[in-house]
């Protein structure tokens, strides 16, 4: 359930499409963070590095859930707030100029994290330096999300967490608060970087974020 | 169009070309490859239990159905890049054995990419008798075409109970896990049935892997050392050189990479006595091979004597530096002695001239792919060096994903100034020097499916063709 205060909070808080407006908002999120809320937001910084001297850095966004679950297309959430709207519900207070959402901009904007998406933002930065903002549910993993928002990420093994080509380096400072990574995982890693297929999104976990290790990827195709 | 040629269609060969041709439409590639079958190490050399890891040649696949549709891909099987040679004696070349002369591809194509590979194993100098050479071990029980008939010599290599393996690479630990873990494990992936009968029939029970220098010193990745303490036939029996210093604070010694620091940590927590299983495996340091001892009847080989190693103490790392302890020697009783003492590349057959190679390091020189004139370090142009013949023998195949895009980038820096040259024809200005068809993709897509099929029927991934001959044969049966 998302706590309605939040979702207040959420309404009033300006849709200025810059990442400033968003430590503004998470900041007034957190007041509402306790022990009994089952989401959470978080802001993280990650890195694609597949080329590793040109790391260029990446944003990723993790916004708390909805109890919307909006219309999907070939299993990815169409992620609008017209849409939203229509199914009415608990999001008619949002106010209207957050409709103006566009899945490809480069920025996102913070209120729209919250109500909108079914479950999370994230934006990778990509190879050429520029930044994708897609929306991933629970039970996705880092790699599926981006091979089905066509974001270059190699996944060699098919993610069975084989092959170290889905690297991923996220800030160190965020990249602390996800749960330790199986021995599996971190044999193939350097310190505070992570695989995109061993890590999916799970609200069950306090931390949001939960490695699965290689037997629990069926589980995550399922729930796909 | 600019005209691409990839000598190899391996890993290296596939990440080049997919950069290139992701990044660029007016790219055209052909991938010459020697053998009839594509994606180089990941059929002959990744270890078939690591079926996982050779799922890469999906992606490899999907790339060059894509492409090809595309009309700018195409792949050039059975065809091996050669020196300069006689052009009459390339056109007579039986279809199993086409070679191609080097110079006919800097001829006809905008840019050539070396990408074929470190094939060659570095030998074991012995003062007296021969080590079976973990390359060949590995081609054979991934059926490479030059391990045909090789069945009969592993059957009487595998008689012998102890068999050590020379080396601390994931090389050695892919044989050592052949040797020990039960062979059911492998009859559903693509090992060939007669290496599977073969295998079944193994006596091999105990597995030393034997080191010049030491511990900090293994070049086992993380995962494949963790994967050896876990083989469920098979104990671990921990040397109790690890068990004093500065082995045994590992963890605390602060001029240590993280990397030796991990492989310590997992051999630190590994090695339960009270389990003791039917096969075992130990590791073994400081020891140089000095020769083989046979039985003086049966020429049957009885034990390898080394010579004792020390660490060079001032020198940090501990133990990257050794020296041989005079008159120290130390006889190991085996059965069967396997060196695995990494690969290295060669130049091209016959190749002297046009190709640049670094005999001491092994390697094609080059400065970010770019292949260098060794005396002036110029950049040669039009001439590429991508993968392991570019960097060495190392890296998995990540690393080697990163280095092709590091060729591929600098290729495409130099097309940004370049025009295709239209003196270049491509394909068409070395077809008739072919001496009829090679392989192509659909030609491999077919050899593939029946090697699918006919593992179906066996309740396996696949039933490879090893034979070269049978291969082209049902090629060209297939592909009309
Ligand atoms: C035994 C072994 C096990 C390994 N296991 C793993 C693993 O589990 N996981 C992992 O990630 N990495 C593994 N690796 C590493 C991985 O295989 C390499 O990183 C990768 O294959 C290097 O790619 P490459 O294209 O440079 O060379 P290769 O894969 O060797 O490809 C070279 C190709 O060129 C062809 N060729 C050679 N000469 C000619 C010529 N004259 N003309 C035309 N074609 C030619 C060859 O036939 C071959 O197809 C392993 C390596 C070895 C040796
Ligand atoms: S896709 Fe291979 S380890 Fe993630």
């Amino acid at each position: 359930m998302v706590h309605p205060q939040l979702l207040k909070s959420a309404a009033i808080v300006d849709t200025d499409e810059d990442d400033n407006a968003f430590t503004k908002y998470r900041d007034k999120a957190y007041q509402y963070d306790d022990e009994d809320c089952d989401y959470n937001i978080e802001m993280f910084e990650c890195y694609n590095i597949k080329k590793w001297n040109q790391r260029t850095s990446a944003q990723m966004l993790l916004g708390a859930p909805s109890p919307y679950q909006p219309e999907t297309s070939e299993g990815l959430p169409q992620v609008h707030l017209n849409t939203a709207k229509r199914s009415g519900g608990i999001l008619e207070d949002v106010p209207t100029q957050s409709t103006t959402f566009d899945r490809q901009s480069e920025t996102v904007s913070s209120t729209a994290i919250l109500v909108l998406i079914n479950n999370y933002a994230v934006s990778y930065i990509q190879q050429d330096g520029t930044k994708k903002t897609v929306y991933a549910k629970d039970g996705w993993n880092l790699l599926d999300l981006a091979h089905s928002n066509n974001i270059e990420l190699e996944g060699a093994c098919e993610g069975s967490l084989a092959c170290s080509t889905c690297h991923i380096v996220m800030q160190k400072e965020f990249y602390e608060k996800l749960e330790e990574p199986s021995d599996e995982e971190n044999d193939m890693l350097d310190l505070g970087h992570l695989l995109g297929c061993s890590m999916a999104f799970t609200l069950t976990s306090k931390h949001i974020l939960t490695h699965y290790q290689n037997k629990d990827l069926d589980s995550v195709a399922k729930l796909k | 169009m600019f005209k691409v040629a990839v000598i190899g269609s391996g890993p290296a060969a596939f990440y080049t070309a997919q950069h290139l041709l992701k990044s660029r439409s007016n790219v055209s590639i052909h991938m010459f490859e020697k053998l009839a079958t594509p994606f180089g190490l990941v059929r002959f050399g990744i270890a078939a239990d690591h079926q996982d890891a050779k799922k890469v040649a999906n992606k490899f696949d999907e790339l060059a159905t894509h492409y090809q549709k595309e009309g700018r891909f195409q792949f050039v099987g059975g065809v091996e890049v050669v020196g300069s040679e006689d052009a009459d004696a390339v056109a007579n070349a039986s279809l199993s054995q086409r070679r191609l002369p080097f110079s006919l591809l800097r001829k006809n194509y905008d840019v050539v990419i070396a990408a074929y590979g470190a094939e060659s194993a570095k030998t074991m100098p012995l003062k007296q008798g021969r080590a079976v050479s973990a390359h060949d071990f590995v081609q054979w029980v991934n059926g490479h075409p030059d391990s045909i008939g090789h069945s009969d010599m592993f059957a009487h290599h595998l008689e012998a109970e102890t068999a050590v393996v020379v080396g601390h690479g994931n090389v050695a630990l892919d044989v050592a896990r052949v040797l020990l873990d039960d062979v059911d494990s492998l009859r559903r992936t693509d090992v060939p049935d007669n290496v599977l009968q073969v295998l079944a029939e193994s006596k091999v029970r105990h597995v030393r892997l034997v080191a010049r220098r030491g511990p900090f010193q293994m070049a086992f990745t993380a995962k494949e050392l963790r994967e050896m303490t876990k083989l469920p036939n098979a104990s671990y029996m921990p040397n109790e050189l690890l068990s004093s210093e500065p082995y045994k604070s590992s963890d605390s010694l602060p001029w240590l990479d993280r990397s030796p620091k991990r492989l310590m940590q997992i051999l630190h927590g590994s090695g339960d006595a009270k389990a003791i299983k039917s096969k075992s495996w130990a590791l073994d340091w400081y020891l140089s091979p000095h020769q083989i001892l046979q039985d003086e009847n049966t020429k049957s080989i009885k034990a390898i004597q080394f010579q004792k190693t020390s660490p060079v103490s001032s020198v940090v790392p501990f133990g990257s530096k050794i020296e041989l302890v005079p008159n120290e020697f130390v006889d190991m009783p085996c059965g069967l002695v396997i060196s695995s003492l990494g690969y290295t590349g060669l130049p091209l057959p016959n190749c002297s001239e046009d190709l640049p190679f670094d005999a001491r390091s092994g390697v094609i020189p080059n400065i970010q792919g770019r292949v260098i004139d060794p005396a002036t370090k110029a950049p040669i142009e039009g001439l590429y060096a991508s993968g392991w013949i570019k960097r060495g023998a190392v890296g998995v195949i990540a690393a080697t994903m990163y280095d092709a895009v590091e060729t591929a980038d600098s290729i495409l820096a130099d097309l940004e100034t370049a025009k295709p040259d239209a003196s270049k024809q491509g394909f068409a200005g070395i077809q008739a020097h072919l001496g009829g068809k090679a392989v192509s993709y659909d030609g491999w897509k077919v050899l593939d499916e029946h090697e699918r099929k006919e593992g179906a029927k066996r309740g396996k991934l696949r039933e490879k063709v090893v034979d070269l001959k049978s291969a082209m044969r049902i090629i060209d049966m297939g592909d009309k």
